[in-house]
């Protein structure tokens, strides 16, 4: 069967479709909600609730456009939402503990790998709280989900020249943090700095 | 001519759109601006970072719960419409009596005629009657329908076609008659 069969499928309530469907994209809107929320049980009751409010929504779905990016828009509205209804300092402290993030299949890391990936893990995690919720959104969206531009600008209700100028931003910003963590060992930059950043150095 | 500090360029630099003079030039520039160059290799650096970052895996059983939920989730909802539908039809059937009673069954004259007169009563009584009988002639069509309605939304499939092969089949046997 087809993707469209399946979504056809789904939409008419048939219970293999809909499992279909969960199991062929839960993993990128749970990696969408992760990079967004920053924490796993978060991420998981979001994706939970993005896929369901998915399946419940198909009937609007118009079948000639690509699936993909109409439900990471479902999850992204929805975690935009949770990050702005969330209070401003958000603790990273024991993030990536709990192994929401894993190593691929067929890999067997040792301990010390696994220490080095949590802790880029929780590196990139800092990063990215540094940015506001749209910005955050494109960058997981270009970086993660191998989204087009087109295809973010439809999932973000932004132009395309707003999403290329956001990402370009957001790239600098964390840019510069990394740099900045690299060199004062351990001391992340806070998320005032992306503002005070300007764009163009001429 | 590009301005290599505006951001249209470097969008144009990161994207790898550069032709091979524009790509020299840019080359060029970043052997002479330190500025460009730092942020240039810290870009990169990111760059790197972020394309290796490791994948987050979603719990083993977030499918199964998640289908779970939406699958009950649809029943409820077809649930509520039909019971919305149903109280519908009802109210609809509960409107056509109120009203044929208002135009059929005249309460007022039947009340006096069971008070005053036995003659009277059964004239209110005949004309109750036909009024019924003309209305049951005339209403039948919408009642058969809503009764087909109800079947069709409340009945297994599996009745539902063997009421159509019997209706078939007698078609057919009144067809051969």
């Amino acid at each position: 069967m087809t993707e469209q069969e399946w979504i056809m499928a789904a939409m008419h309530g048939e219970e293999s479709a809909i499992s279909w469907l969960v199991e062929a994209y839960q993993p990128m809107v749970f990696g969408l909600c992760y990079r967004m929320l920053g924490s796993p049980t978060d991420a998981e009751d979001a994706a939970q609730d993005a896929l369901v409010k998915a399946v419940m929504s198909l009937q609007s779905f118009d079948l000639e456009r690509p699936f993909k990016p109409w439900v990471l828009r479902i999850a992204s509205n929805l975690c935009t939402d949770r990050l702005r209804r969330r209070r401003p300092e958000v603790s990273l402290d024991g993030m990536g503990d709990d192994g929401a993030w894993e190593w691929q299949a067929g890999s067997d890391p040792s301990p010390e790998q696994q220490l080095e990936a949590r802790e880029r893990q929780k590196a990139i995690q800092v990063l990215l709280e540094t940015l506001s919720p749209v910005d955050r959104l494109v960058v997981t969206l270009y970086y993660w989900q191998d989204l087009s531009y087109e295809e973010i600008a439809e999932a973000t209700h932004l132009s395309v020249s707003a999403v290329k100028s956001r990402l370009f931003r957001a790239r600098r910003g964390m840019a510069e943090c990394w740099a900045q963590n690299q060199d004062d060992e351990g001391s992340y930059c806070n998320s005032g700095m992306r503002e005070a950043h300007y764009v163009g150095h001429a | 001519m590009w301005d290599m500090h505006s951001e249209a360029w470097w969008i144009k630099v990161l994207d790898g759109d550069l032709t091979p003079p524009e790509q020299a030039l840019w080359e060029q520039h970043l052997s002479e601006c330190p500025t460009c160059r730092a942020e240039w290799a810290a870009l990169a650096q990111l760059e790197m970072v972020l394309r290796v970052a490791p994948v987050p895996v979603p719990p083993a059983d977030l499918a199964a719960k998640t289908t779970a939920r939406a699958v009950l989730m649809r029943r409820q909802r077809r649930l509520w419409m039909l019971l919305g539908i149903s109280f519908l039809t009802v109210l609809l059937g509960a409107g056509v009596v109120v009203a044929l009673g208002t135009v059929y069954w005249d309460f007022n004259r039947l009340l006096a005629a069971m008070v005053f007169s036995k003659d009277m009563l059964l004239q209110v009584l005949m004309r109750t009657l036909v009024g019924l009988m003309v209305a049951g002639r005339s209403f039948s069509p919408l009642v058969l329908a809503l009764a087909a309605g109800l079947l069709f939304l409340f009945m297994p499939h599996g009745v539902l076609a063997t009421v159509a092969v019997v209706m078939v089949r007698r078609q057919r046997g009144v067809a051969e008659a």
